[in-house]
């Protein structure tokens, strides 16, 4: 859940198997503690991939689902 | 505060293999909603799909990796 493929994927593959998508809850991530000037570049890096960008990717791609689709409940 | 019907809706929960997702899950899927529960690896939402029982057809829950 870290690139803007694999955040597609999860929608669609929702889409593929339901026919529809109402809610998204952005609930993956990862909380750690750590000393910062210890931290290794990479290990921030990956953190800020599946916290910060996973999430925002998914999001976009379920809004423009949404948005498309319109009020419609159905 | 009342329960809205969501009966028949979907939603996606993202890292629902335990803690809060699999909370958010289970109680979405109690409220009537199609869920699919994701997870980076399969294996452990398949079990919160098992765990929560999937029902109906087409199947009310799927795990997603």
């Amino acid at each position: 859940m870290t690139t803007w493929a694999s955040s597609g994927a999860t929608v669609q593959t929702t889409l593929d198997a339901f026919g529809r998508l109402h809610g998204f809850v952005n609930n993956a991530g990862g909380f750690y503690l750590a000393d910062p000037s210890e931290e290794d570049p990479a290990w921030i890096d990956g953190k800020v991939q599946v916290n910060l960008l996973g999430a925002m990717y998914c999001g976009q791609h379920a809004i423009r689902h949404m948005t498309a689709r319109g009020a419609d409940p159905s | 505060m009342a329960k809205p019907n969501l009966t028949g809706r979907c939603a996606v929960v993202t890292g629902a293999s335990k803690e809060l997702g699999a909370a958010y899950a289970k109680d979405l899927a109690a409220a009537g909603v199609v869920v699919a529960v994701n997870n980076i690896d399969l294996a452990s939402a398949t079990a919160v799909v098992e765990a929560i029982g999937a029902q109906g057809d087409p199947p009310s829950l799927m795990g997603i990796p």
